[in-house]
């Protein structure tokens, strides 16, 4: 069931939102050539902690798995999709791209974004690609209001990539988010007659989060059982954001 | 955090043992459940198979997640009548 959250409950998953947009700004900052991810790890932590908030990713178990998740960031370079690990051996270069993904809980409610970052002077089909995958997650953000339905977030973000010569990530998907950091519904970013389609109310909070590859869309999950990477070794974009339904129209919750 | 997705009908619901209690229309069945529950199922593989269900047979029930009153019958255990 897809819960809906009231007023208070919305403005405690605002703090949540902004707290991760501030941290993923920090993050985005500090990226340059020759830091490592373990280096953005370490940040983000004590950022989490300093404001008394829990990360939401470190020691988050799913079965799909069969381990917890160490760390508090994902941080997936190039082909890496998502739920890439931070590393000290990790040292990002110019031309990479690395998504930076995380999530805290603050006062019992999550948030929950992602960004990609390029790394000094990126190709210009690396930059097309970070701007569809962006503005996908822009589109699909104005879908969320109430009277839609599900597959209009799905369907605007399909639409767009591959109208851009780029394909979908089928095998990940967002998710609805509140005192739980994954909850109903599941998120596709593409249609697939199969799925259910509920109507979008006001009072749901979405994850949404497009995750786009240069190549082929085909995903494969490495031996460390998290990383997901491109199974064409094409490069892979990822953004993501809280939106919150509201009569007014979409409220972006992870930025300000 | 993105999430696996999870095609409905590749999870493997628990299977229940239950009795068939009553013939619906559509080829579909009332089955009481071990639980006592009484559920209606339809049968796995097409109404070719539905025809040698009966009442008093017990069978094996895939529930659905998203509603528990609804499921599959997945295999016919016996076709007592003696029960």
């Amino acid at each position: 069931m897809i819960t809906r959250k009231s007023p208070s409950e919305m403005e405690k998953m605002r703090k949540s939102g902004l707290l991760v947009y501030r941290i993923l700004q920090d993050l985005a900052a500090m990226v340059r050539e020759g830091i490592t991810t373990h280096e953005l790890e370490l940040a983000a932590e004590k950022m989490i902690r300093d404001a008394g908030a829990r990360p939401a990713f470190k020691g988050y178990y799913v079965p799909a798995a069969g381990k917890k998740y160490p760390f508090v960031l994902c941080t997936s370079v190039n082909q890496e999709i998502i739920h890439g690990m931070p590393s000290p051996r990790r040292v990002l270069k110019g031309g990479d791209i690395v998504k930076i993904d995380t999530g805290v809980e603050l006062d019992g409610y999550f948030g929950d974004s992602a960004i990609t970052v390029p790394v000094g002077e990126i190709s210009d089909s690396l930059a097309n690609l970070l701007r569809v995958t962006s503005e996908s997650l822009e589109l699909a953000i104005e879908q969320a209001k109430p009277g839609n339905r599900l597959f209009d977030i799905s369907g605007t973000v399909e639409r767009h990539v591959t109208n851009h010569g780029f394909s979908v990530v089928r095998e990940f998907v967002g998710h609805g988010i509140g005192t739980k950091l994954h909850e109903e519904p599941q998120i596709p970013n593409y249609v697939d007659r199969q799925h259910e389609n509920p109507r979008l109310k006001e009072g749901m909070v979405l994850a949404i989060e497009p995750m786009v590859n240069e190549g082929k869309p085909e995903s494969k999950v490495l031996s460390d059982k998290w990383t997901a990477v491109t199974v064409d070794g094409t490069y892979s974009a990822h953004f993501e954001h809280v939106v919150a339904i509201t009569a007014d129209g979409p409220w972006v919750l992870t930025r300000p | 955090m993105a999430v696996l997705l999870e095609k409905d009908r590749g999870e493997g619901q628990k299977a229940v043992l239950g009795v068939v209690v009553d013939l619906l229309p559509n080829a579909a069945f009332l089955v009481e459940l071990e639980t006592r529950a009484l559920v209606t199922a339809h049968t796995v593989g097409a109404k070719a198979n539905f025809s040698r269900l009966r009442r008093k047979d017990r069978v094996l029930v895939e529930l659905s997640p998203h509603d528990p009153t609804r499921g599959r019958i997945t295999k016919l255990l016996e076709q007592g009548r003696a029960t």
